[in-house]
């Protein structure tokens, strides 16, 4: 049996010391500093000393205790000096082996791995840690084979339509106002409040039929999502799927570069989305949900960016030939009541926004074009949740075969699912007061994973669906005693 | 394979308990030069920390029950309330050990069994068994 044996990179050390960088060696490094420059030493400094010579060499001693050996089976990891840990994982039973490299890793020549199990804990990677560049080619190798990939690449004006359908102002807000408040602090300034003042003067020069507040809230909305879209755009760009019969790869980032392998049958579902911006631009992506993926944001990865919807199904058929769509596919039932149950609750919010507006109009006076304004506003989301609802009408589909295909909206966004059978995690079914009267119900299915996928289809038979579930998971009694 | 768990793992838990049962009453009879009120709840915590070490931990760990069969592994502890805990090979990950110095100088492990979800730990065994133990799981996982 051949066994290799990968050591971790030196700056390893540097990352182990990260979490005493503010309280340790960035206090160090500026009484050192005042020390060359005043002649004047601080206090604390030989008790600093000394803590740092620890920390060093602890995270010395860690470094040199870190050793991942690979043989045709196992992966093994030995780390620890005075607890030491030694984890055997079977290669068949990683997730995911994930590549991230930064400017600091670009110049030394080393690179962030993160080895990833289905055992891991949400959101953490197994086992984390700096190793050589030039190991990870031999580690892939041992662990992935190395077999020749066919490579597709995608262009930057796919990922900037990536960017610019997935981006959120919302998600730019939670990137960008830590960043700003942080490096406010570190300056010294109070830029949070300079770049609202900008704002202000800004919108304040816009000459437009809105409100003031209205220009204001619009332009930092705007903000946000532009840092949203150049994060995303950044974090996406050059990226390369490469495949083989079992293996997928994803490379991408310009900046910190990701580089992401796994098994395809590791994969727990598929799923094709289509955000509303993206509808404008009659473009989906679809994504992979890989156990025990982490990547601070979850198990997903990316694995088309951006294309068209036939597109999209050649290469779900190319890549996952495990999902075969069978062709018992139920449908919420096309009838006219049916139709009209879609469109309950839109109707009841419409009817719910204009009293609002009006009891708002008459009890604030002065604030009536703003309430206007805002009732506008909720119309329209309104009249795109009845669009939404009609989509769930349209579009919605459920098929059990060895793999399960469902299809139907998640929030405002159209969703498609394919995953196999053994992978389902929960199947709910949701008879309201309607359903029991026209004999249908509403079924969610959730995929088994850390952080699950799920998908709804609503008004479907009863009696079908509990037949299919029945036939298809092998159940003794059909659910409800029916 | 029914094992179950070696007497040094019930001194090592002993000495473990002990040792952190003596620093606290010490720091808490510390205080006792300011009121010797304080050496109540430190003779309180000396009593609690000589009946965990003497009384619950012998009966608790003689209580554990490892069973390795063909298909699963098994583990059986508790006094008042006794559990068990199965983890079937299929769903088992991966395996990991651990050693503290004073447990490597005792030359016991201590094994982690993870699975998607969670996880069945076996306290401090000899080093050769858990070894054994790993390389067994590995075998078994296997099939």
């Amino acid at each position: 049996m051949i066994k290799t044996t990968f050591k971790a990179h030196p700056i390893m050390i540097l990352s182990l010391m990260r979490p005493y960088i503010f309280v340790l060696v960035l206090p160090l490094v500026r009484a050192l500093i005042q020390y060359v420059t005043t002649g004047q030493i601080d206090g604390l400094l030989n008790l600093e000393i000394i803590a740092f010579s620890i920390v060093l060499t602890i995270a010395i001693l860690s470094y040199r205790a870190i050793s991942v050996t690979v043989s045709d089976q196992y992966l093994t990891v030995k780390k620890g000096i005075f607890i030491k840990r030694r984890a055997v994982i079977e290669l068949s039973r990683l997730s995911s082996v994930v590549l991230r490299r930064n400017i600091a890793d670009l110049l030394f020549g080393s690179v962030e791995c993160a080895i990833n199990t289905e055992a891991g804990r949400p959101q953490k990677s197994d086992f984390a840690f700096k190793m050589y560049i030039r190991d990870t080619k031999r580690l892939f190798a041992m662990v992935y084979g190395d077999e020749a990939r066919t490579t597709i690449k995608f262009s930057p004006t796919k990922i900037a339509l990536l960017a610019a359908t997935t981006s959120s102002a919302f998600s730019g807000m939670v990137i960008g106002v830590p960043v700003i408040n942080q490096l406010g602090d570190l300056l010294g300034v109070a830029l949070s409040d300079m770049f609202l003042n900008e704002i202000n003067s800004i919108s304040s020069k816009l000459d437009t039929v809105f409100p003031p507040i209205i220009n204001t809230i619009s332009l930092v909305l705007l903000a946000a999502y532009a840092i949203s879209f150049l994060t995303t755009f950044l974090k996406n760009v050059n990226f390369k799927l490469l495949s083989d019969k079992n293996n997928i790869e994803i490379k991408s980032g310009l900046i910190v570069r990701r580089y992401i392998v796994f098994k395809k049958s590791k994969v727990n579902n598929v799923c094709i989305e289509q955000t509303p911006l993206m509808r404008l631009a009659r473009r989906y992506s679809m994504r992979a949900s890989i156990g025990g993926y982490s990547d601070k944001k979850g198990e997903k990865s990316v694995v088309v960016p951006a294309a068209t919807y036939k597109s999209l199904i050649k290469e779900l058929k190319t890549q996952f030939l495990q999902y075969n769509v069978g062709k018992n596919i139920i449908n919420p039932l096309h009838t006219k009541a049916n139709r009209n149950r879609f469109f309950f609750a839109p109707i009841v919010c419409a009817f719910a926004i204009i009293a609002a507006g009006a009891v708002t109009a008459i009890l604030f006076e002065h604030f009536k074009s703003l309430i206007v304004f805002t009732t506008l506003v909720l119309f329209g989301i309104d009249a795109y949740y009845a669009y939404v609802c009609y989509c769930k009408y349209k579009r919605g589909k459920l098929c059990f075969n060895d793999s399960v295909f469902a299809s139907g909206m998640f929030g405002f966004n159209t969703r498609e699912m394919y995953c196999d059978k053994n992978n389902i995690g929960i199947i709910k079914i949701i008879q309201t007061p309607a359903d029991r009267r026209y004999k249908t119900c509403k079924l969610k299915l959730t995929v088994r994973s850390e952080q699950a996928d799920s998908i709804r289809v609503n008004n479907i038979d009863l009696k079908t669906a509990l037949t299919e579930i029945k036939n298809n998971f092998s159940l003794q009694k059909t659910p409800f005693n029916e | 394979m029914t094992f179950s768990l070696s007497k040094k793992t019930r001194a090592l838990w002993q000495i473990r308990i002990l040792f952190i049962f003596i620093i606290l009453c010490a720091v808490i009879a510390f205080f006792s030069r300011y009121s010797l009120w304080f050496l109540l709840p430190a003779s309180i915590i000396a009593t609690l920390g000589l009946g965990a070490a003497f009384v619950y931990v012998p009966f608790y760990f003689k209580s554990y029950r490892i069973t390795v069969d063909e298909n699963s592994i098994s583990i059986s502890k508790g006094i008042i309330i006794k559990t068990t805990n199965i983890m079937p090979f299929p769903r088992l990950v991966f395996a990991e050990s651990f050693t503290t110095p004073l447990a490597s100088l005792m030359k016991l492990k201590c094994v982690m069994l993870k699975a998607a979800r969670g996880w069945i730990l076996i306290p401090e065994i000899e080093a050769d068994n858990a070894e054994f133990l790993l390389n067994n799981l590995r075998v078994k996982s296997n099939d």
